[in-house]
């Protein structure tokens, strides 16, 4: 092994954040807009198109693939301007190249998402999905991209406004950090709700268990009503301002963040 | 030990790592029939083929093992996919309640296997179910994750199928179920790798004419008014490597002869592909997992005492011969492939994201050979060494000098007769 310590500055590749081989998994970087997709290779089309977050991507996939195996494709080449209204008629060219499991080949696909970049110019507009054609099929079809575009901004929502407001996130540092080094009965926090596995874990288990938009929005709300009556971090609030919609009236019932109710019914400060 | 004349009831050119040099080895003195089928192993892995119906030649004598012939063609047969489905599981209570019989389904989360759960949820009592386990492991979970949290976890004892092969299940007494047989009853993976790449392989044709014809052909693979030799070249381009620019005629040729000598009716270009797993790889579909999936050496108990080949019986192959092109087996594409499976699967689970949008993958490789712990076994009985059975159910290894020196005779001696 190299001794990095010894090496001069032109010499270690993490100095230089503008080059290396990570930059072209994102593209946004040279401005190229909706650059992160997810592919069904059973449609054989683009399901849904985003602009932000690789990350944020990959996770909606997981939860989609109880409903509908997926890939997810890093569109790290030109390739035609797709939009979430309009992905549904493209494809792509070069599955028979594309033999490792995991990826789009019916033999070697496998139900849980794997991750691609899309060699250059093989991405082609092909029209309409023909096993959707008639009306029936064509709803069914969109209800799937609907409920994967709202997977999508209910993962972004509950990402975000879980790490931008946990001040209670011991059980990741100590998972990642300390494996069999504490005490098994110490009692541990995700985060500042008192749901067991924390709320990113169990909104992403609604989302991959729930049939639809409406009953997964209603186990959310019932997830929240649950764990979170005595949370004064906002996590609830900004879940929501992030997800576009507003809070239930049951859930802004518990007051603004910061705040929670004595027993005589009044708000007060939690500290 | 193998003499020339012996007849073998399975055998595999496999071109995996542990064998490809021997395959290889053999090719300058090969016969072109040899020659034929070492070029179609690399194209097809691995190559298994056993005719049960029609003209089909291989290049050593090969019979089918009692039990797996092909049914008569009977185009009155009228049963349905759920009442033969239905059937078949209460046979399976009959040997429950008359013998006391333990089952293992080996249950990969796919149509097939999900089938024979949904059958004998639908079918067995409470008690009659208790006779039955589930051979499993994670990806069966994640494949079909609703129906193994409502009807599997926690109502059926597991077993884990990276530990559990076939002689482990058999040695607890337990009968393994397996439904490796689904794809040759609805069809096959290839046709929709076909279909999935239908752009690519035009692209791989020459003639603009001949393109041009295909490209208005791709919405009426399934149709029945249109005949699979419409589809001659894109056939030809699908059965070709680059190292045989030939495979894919003589392919054809082979195989139209194969389909003009049976009597049973293949027309459109998905009947064409059902027809290759329905006809000539039915036998290596229903024993490969008591060959390969298993160490017991009495091969003829496993397979005929043992395995129960779910969809083997007579009346699913005859369902199977009289519902090609009526939207039974596949409307479309890939999405609606094994509709008669979706719908039965839908009848108790009712789950709309599985019956719309599941796919067909390939449950061996990744989810139960890629597991098998091979420490314990000598490099000859091996999975990756085993060329097949003889008729007398002896296990045939790729090592054994007898197994190379029959292989050698049949290779250049084999000449094209088609």
């Amino acid at each position: 092994m190299e001794n990095f310590d010894q090496k001069q500055e032109n010499e270690k590749p993490w100095l230089n954040a503008l080059e290396g081989l990570h930059r072209t998994y994102y593209p946004l970087g040279w401005n190229k807009q909706n650059s992160y997709t997810i592919f069904s290779p059973g449609i054989d089309r683009f399901l849904i198109i985003d602009n932000y977050d690789l990350w944020m991507v990959y996770e909606t996939g997981k939860v989609l693939s109880s409903k509908v195996s997926n890939i997810v494709y890093v569109l790290d080449k030109d390739t035609p301007n797709m939009n979430n209204q309009n992905c549904l008629n493209f494809s792509t060219l070069h599955k028979k190249k594309e033999s490792g499991y995991g990826g789009p080949m019916i033999m070697s696909h496998r139900q849980s998402t794997s991750m691609s970049k899309i060699p250059a110019d093989m991405v082609l507009e092909v029209g309409w999905p023909i096993d959707f054609s008639s009306e029936e099929r064509k709803q069914v079809l969109l209800k799937l991209q609907e409920y994967a575009l709202f997977s999508l901004r209910t993962i972004y929502a509950i990402t975000l406004a879980v790490n931008f407001k946990n001040f209670f996130p011991e059980k990741e540092y100590l998972d990642l950090f300390f494996h069999n080094e504490y005490p098994k009965d110490f009692k541990i926090r995700h985060d500042t709700t008192s749901a067991e596995n924390g709320m990113i874990i169990s909104v992403k288990k609604i989302l991959y268990e729930s049939d639809s938009v409406g009953s997964a929005l209603l186990s959310i709300k019932n997830l929240w009503l649950t764990h979170s009556q005595d949370d004064p971090s906002g996590t609830r609030q900004l879940f929501y301002h992030l997800l576009g919609i507003h809070q239930p009236e049951e859930l802004k019932a518990f007051g603004p963040p910061g705040f929670i109710k004595d027993r005589n019914n009044q708000t007060t400060w939690v500290v | 030990m193998l003499s020339k004349d012996s007849v073998l009831y399975l055998s595999g050119i496999t071109y995996n790592h542990y064998q490809q040099d021997f395959w290889n080895s053999l090719y300058d003195g090969a016969g072109s029939g040899g020659k034929f089928v070492l070029d179609l192993g690399k194209l097809y892995k691995p190559q298994r083929f056993v005719s049960r119906s029609g003209v089909w030649s291989m290049p050593w004598p090969q019979k089918i093992p009692p039990g797996f012939e092909m049914p008569n063609y009977d185009s009155k047969f009228t049963k349905s996919f759920g009442e033969i489905s239905d059937q078949r599981a209460r046979e399976i209570a009959d040997l429950i309640n008359q013998q006391n019989q333990n089952f293992v389904v080996m249950y990969s989360g796919g149509f097939d296997s999900t089938v024979i759960m949904a059958a004998l949820i639908k079918n067995l009592t409470t008690n009659e179910l208790k006779n039955i386990s589930v051979c499993a492991n994670g990806h069966s979970m994640i494949e079909n994750p609703m129906f193994w949290k409502q009807f599997i976890w926690g109502k059926f004892k597991i077993y884990d199928s990276a530990q559990y092969k076939y002689d482990d299940l058999i040695d607890l007494g337990l009968r393994p179920i397996t439904a490796d047989e689904g794809d040759c009853i609805f069809g096959t993976g290839s046709f929709l790798e076909l279909q999935q790449n239908y752009e690519y392989y035009l692209t791989q044709i020459s003639t603009t004419k001949s393109k041009e014809h295909l490209s208005t052909l791709k919405s009426k693979m399934t149709s029945p008014d249109v005949h699979y030799s419409e589809y001659k070249d894109l056939i030809i381009t699908h059965w070709s490597i680059p190292s045989s620019p030939t495979l894919g005629n003589s392919w054809y040729d082979k195989f139209e002869k194969n389909i003009k000598t049976s009597d049973v009716p293949i027309h459109s270009l998905h009947d064409y592909y059902w027809w290759i797993l329905f006809n000539i790889k039915w036998v290596s579909c229903s024993i490969r997992i008591s060959v390969f999936l298993n160490d017991r050496l009495d091969y003829g108990n496993v397979i005929n005492n043992w395995a129960v080949n779910w969809f083997g019986n007579k009346e699913y192959q005859q369902w199977s011969m009289v519902n090609n092109n009526n939207k039974e087996k596949i409307i479309s594409g890939p999405t609606t492939y094994k509709m008669a499976a979706r719908k039965y699967i839908f009848d108790l689970d009712k789950n709309e994201w599985y019956y719309n949008f599941k796919l067909k993958l390939g449950s061996l490789g990744p989810n139960v050979m890629y597991h098998q712990d091979v420490e314990n076994l000598p490099n000859r009985l091996t999975p990756n060494a085993r060329f097949g059975l003889d008729s007398n159910y002896n296990l045939l290894s790729i090592d054994d000098a007898d197994v190379q020196e029959y292989i050698q005779y049949h290779m250049s001696q084999y000449e094209r007769d088609w």
